[in-house]
């Protein structure tokens, strides 16, 4: 018997600024840039808003043929609104369709313009646990470390200190 | 010296384009816009951009009855695009649809009038230049 191979896809959504009128601080902390795109989903933004809009973005690019072929597996298993990050689950020889559906997705819910960002593909669930799991304890022990840079230090450098 | 293709890169198409009620066809009229939209449609349906992408050249279109050139790997998209597409009001005031009258990979072979044979035979030659390599 042959057995259905799937893959699993972590994603994150990103929040860009939008905000034009934004503009960067002298002092950069990691924590500050680490941070800059990220944000809680609202609650509004179910499973079912997430799976409808990519299922929507298939439709929309890939046509009846590419939304009937990608979406026959396609699930989102799991969703966090606090870190935005979800695991979708689909079909092995659709990865191709579902990341560029994911990439062409421009706004959630049709009104909130996000960015989603494909972090790890694998074979297992379990897997793709782990891995989040090690990202998140590396993404806290950088924001927790002390490393703010002043862009003041860059100040005076003059043109002559730059003759390499 | 030159080299002839054995295998052209092109299909060919027979197509009618038609609300499928006679009284309806003997008077209207359809331009290339509504064809090229009816077409494009169809594909962007069936397949996205991918369809989007298909390249399409009308050899010669007169009211109902059109030849259109496919490149011919991409011609099983092409049909089942036709196939499964019936246009909304939003582009023509009934529902259109899409008879394949002919499909062949020679242009030879085209199902024509008398009064196509100018431009088929501007096609072929055209064809044939393009196949010569020096």
């Amino acid at each position: 018997m042959v057995r259905l191979k799937s893959r699993y896809i972590l994603f994150e959504i990103l929040y860009p600024n939008m905000d034009e009128s934004e503009h960067f601080e002298d002092n950069f902390s990691m924590k500050n840039i680490l941070l800059r795109h990220n944000k809680v989903t609202p609650e509004e933004i179910t499973n079912r808003v997430i799976i409808q809009d990519i299922r929507r973005s298939l439709q929309l690019n890939f046509g009846d043929y590419g939304s009937g072929k990608a979406s026959s597996l396609l699930q989102l298993k799991y969703f966090s609104n606090m870190t935005s990050t979800g695991i979708l689950r689909c079909h092995r020889e659709d990865i191709d369709l579902i990341l560029s559906a994911l990439m062409l997705i421009k706004k959630l819910d049709n009104r909130i313009p996000i960015i989603f960002n494909p972090v790890k593909i694998s074979g297992t669930m379990k897997k793709i646990e782990q891995f989040a799991i090690r990202r998140s304890h590396k993404l806290m022990t950088l924001m927790q470390k002390d490393t703010s840079v002043s862009m003041n230090i860059f100040k005076d450098v003059t043109v002559d200190d730059n003759n390499d | 010296m030159s080299i002839k293709k054995v295998s052209p890169d092109w299909y060919y198409f027979k197509l009618k384009l038609t609300s499928q009620d006679p009284k309806f066809d003997v008077d209207v009229r359809f331009d290339e816009l509504t064809w090229r939209r009816w077409l494009n449609a169809a594909l962007v349906k069936s397949y996205g951009i991918f369809g989007e992408s298909i390249e399409y050249t009308f050899l010669n279109r007169e009211n109902q009855v059109g030849y259109v050139r496919v490149g011919k790997k991409e011609k099983d998209m092409f049909i089942t695009a036709l196939f499964t597409y019936i246009s909304t009001d939003e582009l023509f005031e009934v529902p259109l649809v899409m008879n394949i009258l002919q499909e062949t990979d020679s242009i030879r072979s085209l199902d024509i009038q008398e009064d196509d044979k100018l431009w088929l035979r501007r096609c072929i030659e055209e064809e044939e230049n393009d196949q010569e390599c020096e």
